[in-house]
């Protein structure tokens, strides 16, 4: 018998739902191929589930998620394409996995985390073709990159002790963790699309690992 | 007045520039003028300042006060208009310590060092300065040659980074400026060698600290696989970069270049690094050691150990390669009365005490863990270098 949806959960998916309306409407503005059955489906049922932000509102996660989604409200194809895509997508991804695997999730908790990965894994396998058309590859790619990328991966660092703190004992949702798995995905995708690896290794290392 | 003049100071917003305030505020009666972008004011430069002294138990006093100003330093095409102002203050000599340390960013490099350092040789020229100073990198000179000399030096097989290039750009900007020079080359700078007190942004083996503070605080590890070479890591205690720099600018001549680094026979190598790390913070039972970043395994290691691999991997490769520095300055400054605390793995201990002291995450590691720790890390050579030196 799977269990009800308790606090955290909630908080997570509310957290989740703001994430995905903002990804939805970049993909649908600049990006249509992105904006995907599956994403609609998912943003849907994240907004059945969390169908305010109170959950959201009274802690300490509104405002670094507020300033993260400022961050990355850049409306152009190529923030679009790089920030959402490349980046936040598969964030989003891990986020969905280590969710998923969660136990006493509640049963809606667990239909969203496999959703929410299954969509995401449509949108990072479709991304990296979207940028090389689109954008180019190579240094001026990683140019752009590390503009468009730097002020969003900023914000993520000032969360990461607060992911931890809200979702780490209950979710095991844990900021190293997602690091780990968004580095391993991240690195080489940028690879592939012809962005120096060295290069890209330290925009990270100095936007994540670098505030005290 | 002193007959010497004023000093102008860039960069004093910074760690190494900030140092440089210190030190010459303690060694010289001469006023400083402080070079700062718009968005620092005349307090948040001297705070840190006003810190470093009190550390040296020398605190700030009223008189260093009157004798430090700070000036906005306008963008490159406007620095001549400066002139005037610095004329006014009787500056006779610019140390040059601002910059750009992005490893790779070209074009943000070239407006930070080598054009900035034009404008400002330029300035130099039109003040008829009696010395231009030029903070400068001991990794200048790239990775070829044998031994990096006390001189120009030629152009190296490879660059670390774009920033080591830009730096030797620079140096060759200031000894073509036709002004009297001195050329400071500093390695790594970590903190005191006494209470390891580091007040610098988290570059370097800072960045190595961090980053292991971030992944591995909240668990207990009992396997690490590590990066880690036999060779010496290049760094310098901020008290010996100010001794260094007082010395060399009352003593040496002019045309000088000064590697200002530790004596290499005596410095932590990135293997007693994590011996270190391994015995005084995460105690681990095993630490698996690699010879190079390429020996680190692909598979098999978790993901934080991996990402750990990969974020400090830059940093190690240059930190891995054999540097000798030519330390003849240095030497005879030493010999001249110059007291110079010479980084050692004691040293460096210091310097992740300091850091495991302030760190909360740490701090709360060490009580949830502190039971499961291992005393005596094993550390195993690991990789296909042992493999070969068995065979």
């Amino acid at each position: 018998m799977s269990a009800a949806m308790d606090a955290t959960e909630l908080l997570l998916w509310t957290v989740m739902k703001q994430f995905e309306s903002l990804a939805v409407e970049r993909y649908r503005d600049t990006a249509p191929q992105l904006a995907s059955a599956k994403k609609h489906e998912l943003l849907a049922a994240l907004r059945l589930v969390a169908a305010d932000e109170s959950a959201l509102a009274s802690t300490n996660l509104a405002q670094p998620v507020k300033s993260l989604m400022e961050a990355a409200h850049g409306k152009s194809e190529a923030d679009t394409l790089l920030v959402q895509g490349l980046l936040l997508e598969p964030l989003g991804r891990a986020i969905y996995r280590a969710a998923g695997g969660a136990k006493d999730l509640s049963a809606e908790g667990a239909a969203l985390a496999s959703l929410g990965a299954a969509a995401s894994d449509e949108v990072c396998q479709a991304v990296p073709l979207l940028i090389e058309a689109s954008l180019g590859t190579g240094e001026k790619l990683f140019a752009s990159f590390a503009g468009s990328t730097r002020p969003i991966l900023s914000q993520l660092d000032v969360m990461g002790e607060l992911l931890d703190a809200h979702f780490g004992d209950r979710l095991q949702l844990r900021f190293a963790d997602l690091l780990g798995e968004v580095a391993g995905e991240l690195l080489p995708a940028c690879a592939g699309l012809g962005m120096n690896r060295r290069k890209v290794v330290c925009h990270l290392t100095s936007a994540l690992m670098s505030a005290a | 007045m002193p007959k010497e003049g004023a000093i102008c100071i860039t960069g004093a917003s910074g760690l190494v520039g900030g140092l440089c305030a210190a030190a010459l505020l303690r060694a010289t009666d001469r006023p400083l003028v402080l070079l700062h972008r718009a968005q620092h004011s005349r307090e948040s430069i001297l705070a840190p300042i006003r810190a470093e002294l009190l550390a040296q138990k020398t605190p700030f006093t009223d008189e260093d006060e009157r004798r430090t100003s700070c000036l906005e330093l306008p963008a490159n095409t406007a620095v001549a208009d400066l002139a005037p102002l610095l004329r006014e203050a009787e500056v006779s000599e610019i140390v040059h310590a601002a910059g750009c340390v992005d490893y790779f960013d070209s074009a943000a490099l070239h407006e930070g060092n080598e054009a900035l350092t034009a404008a400002l040789l330029a300035l130099g020229r039109t003040l008829k300065l009696r010395r231009f100073v030029f903070l400068s990198t001991a990794f200048s000179c790239g990775f070829g040659d044998p031994v990096a000399g006390e001189a120009v030096h030629p152009e190296p097989l490879e660059d670390p980074t774009e920033y080591t290039k830009s730096k030797r750009a620079c140096e060759a900007l200031v000894a073509a400026s036709g002004l009297p020079f001195l050329v400071l080359r500093p390695s790594i700078l970590i903190g005191d060698s006494k209470d390891g007190r580091y007040a610098g942004k988290t570059y370097g083996i800072y960045q190595l600290w961090a980053s292991c503070e971030r992944l591995f605080s909240d668990r207990y590890t009992e396997v690490f696989h590590a990066i880690a070479p036999r060779t010496a890591v290049h760094v310098l205690h901020q008290d010996a970069f100010m001794a260094g720099l007082v010395a060399a600018l009352a003593g040496l001549p002019d045309g000088s270049y000064v590697n200002l680094v530790s004596d290499q026979s005596a410095l932590p190598t990135l293997r007693s690094y994590w011996e270190m790390f391994a015995r005084d913070w995460t105690g681990p039972r095993e630490v698996h050691c690699y010879a190079s970043a390429d020996e680190f395994p692909k598979t098999g290691v978790d993901r934080r150990q991996s990402l750990l691999a990969s974020f400090s991997a830059v940093n190690l490769e240059i930190a891995s390669r054999h540097f000798h520095f030519e330390r003849g300055h240095l030497e005879r400054l030493r010999e001249g009365g110059m007291q110079f605390a010479d980084a050692t793995e004691e040293t460096l201990a210091i310097c992740q005490r300091r850091f495991m002291q302030e760190s909360l995450r740490i701090q709360s590691f060490l009580v949830r863990f502190g039971g499961a720790r291992c005393k005596e890390p094993r550390m195993i050579e690991a990789g296909p270098s042992r493999l070969q030196s068995v065979g």
